[in-house]
């Protein structure tokens, strides 16, 4: 009788000794009416989380193996889906290595069940691509997509390699695609939630659309494309500046408005309160405005 | 006329909520063996009768609706189970995921003037009265709607004003 574990029986041990590594680090958030989403404890008072999947109140309870506890929600960040509650107790964990996600790679999305019993889902990361901006302006260092399903309730759960390290927080994207933030965006954001419950972001003040430049101002502008101002806010940086509503930005600092991305990348936190010009089209004519970054309300 | 509706709870607490349920959008909650339709709040197996699910799950699935669900969609839900049709929550009233800006291919991009011209189809306007609208001939105004057909990639009016309003919604942003 051959007494060596096959293959097999040691891929199923590895899996089941991370699973019951992390356990511990694995969270239900449950509201009043107990209904519950997952969480992962970040630090031994912090539990990090989907700021899409939970709601707006503030008082939930926190159930994991071997733990519980009253948690509020002291910050929030919807451009890069991350939300932090304190525990009123402190647990014990070790800090998350961080992983370095490879496409191909063994990936599990550990979740909690209501009563704080851990979870699993195994799969493979799909795609590893580069930083991308999220529809609320976030900046997200890389996009990670999983060969993994997700339940609502599993979302906001701990992604690990096959060493048990972090590949980040597990994310619904569109209809069908499961996403996770990476552990680095995790470390940049998840301190500035710490101290200021939110995350700071240049702003302008202006909604955009993407519209073509009328062709007798092609050549002139020197591109197709630009965003019309669709909406000012009172009083932000763009009204101070003296944009108004139905103006097409051509460039911001020189730099093209060919789509959105551009324009969120200039407007990343370390540029608010920097001065910028503007150039835009208004009634025929090319014209250039100064203006400064503002940080959003 | 009202419905006769069974419920199926797990509890008294979920028992009364869902009778609510029922009674808000004017159907009456009865303890027949053959209601017209059932609501219940966890996945039944084999139902004898239509039903009804309720749950947090806010995902397009057959025949489930989310606890806050306006009384409005639970009596339209009620009847359209009642007559034999199976519900589906529309994509849009179900949550939306984490997604990413997206960006129109750049040959798609509409022009202030086609804005203006899908706004005035949008509000009802015919080919003759959006010419006045705005000022050009009513040649210009056909032009300008051929191209936001191929642009938007519809086939109908009103296909291009629904495919420009979801572009906006997608693609407005706030800076």
């Amino acid at each position: 009788m051959n007494l060596e574990p096959n293959s097999l029986q040691l891929h199923s041990q590895a899996i089941e000794a991370i699973v019951a590594a992390a356990k511990t680090r694995v969270v239900a958030i449950r509201n009043a009416s107990h209904r519950h989403v997952t969480g992962l404890l970040w630090q031994p008072d912090v539990i990090v989380a989907s700021e899409q999947a939970i709601g707006e109140r503030d008082e939930y309870e926190v159930v994991a193996t071997g733990h519980s506890s009253r948690a509020q929600i002291i910050g929030r960040d919807a451009g890069t889906n991350i939300l932090i509650l304190r525990t009123s107790e402190r647990i014990d964990v070790s800090p998350w290595s961080p992983a370095v996600p490879a496409i191909g790679g063994v990936a599990l999305a550990l979740a909690a069940n209501s009563d704080g019993t851990p979870a699993v889902r195994a799969g493979i990361v799909r795609s590893v691509g580069d930083r991308w901006f999220s529809r609320a302006g976030g900046r997200i260092d890389q996009r990670i997509t999983l060969d993994i399903r997700l339940h609502r309730t599993e979302e906001g759960g701990p992604v690990v390699d096959a060493s048990g390290a972090l590949i980040g927080m597990s994310t619904l994207g569109r209809p069908g695609e499961v996403l996770a933030i990476p552990t680095a965006t995790l470390n940049r954001v998840v301190p500035q939630l710490l101290t200021n419950g939110r995350v700071a972001r240049g702003w302008l003040g202006v909604a955009l659309q993407p519209i073509a430049v009328p062709d007798a101002l092609v050549d002139q502008a020197g591109q197709r494309v630009g965003m019309m101002v669709m909406s000012v806010a009172e009083r932000g940086p763009a009204a101070t500046a003296g944009v108004t509503a139905g103006d097409i930005l051509l460039t911001v600092d020189g730099i093209a408005l060919r789509g959105m991305r551009p324009l969120a990348a200039r407007l990343s936190e370390e540029n608010i309160g920097q001065s910028v010009e503007v150039r835009l089209i208004r009634g025929g004519h090319i014209q250039n405005l100064a203006t400064q970054i503002g940080t959003r309300p | 006329m009202p419905l006769l509706v069974g419920v199926l709870a797990t509890d008294e607490t979920r028992r009364a909520v869902l009778t609510k349920l029922v009674e808000g959008a004017g159907h009456r909650v009865v303890a027949t063996a053959q209601p017209d339709v059932l609501v219940c709040d966890t996945k039944q197996a084999s139902a004898p009768r239509p039903t009804l699910l309720f749950s947090d799950q806010s995902s397009p699935t057959e025949n489930r609706l989310p606890w806050d669900a306006s009384p409005r969609q639970i009596d339209a839900a009620l009847r359209a189970l009642a007559a034999g049709l199976s519900i589906r929550l529309a994509r849009s009233a179900s949550r939306r995921g984490f997604e990413e800006l997206t960006e129109s291919a750049v040959q798609s991009i509409l022009t202030p003037r086609e804005l203006d011209v899908i706004d005035a189809i949008g509000a009802g306007l015919s080919n003759k009265a959006i010419a006045r609208e705005l000022a050009i001939s009513l040649h210009t105004v056909k032009f300008h709607i051929e191209s936001l057909l191929r642009k938007l990639g519809a086939r109908t009016r009103a296909e291009a004003v629904a495919k420009a309003l979801e572009r906006r919604r997608k693609e407005t942003v706030e800076l």
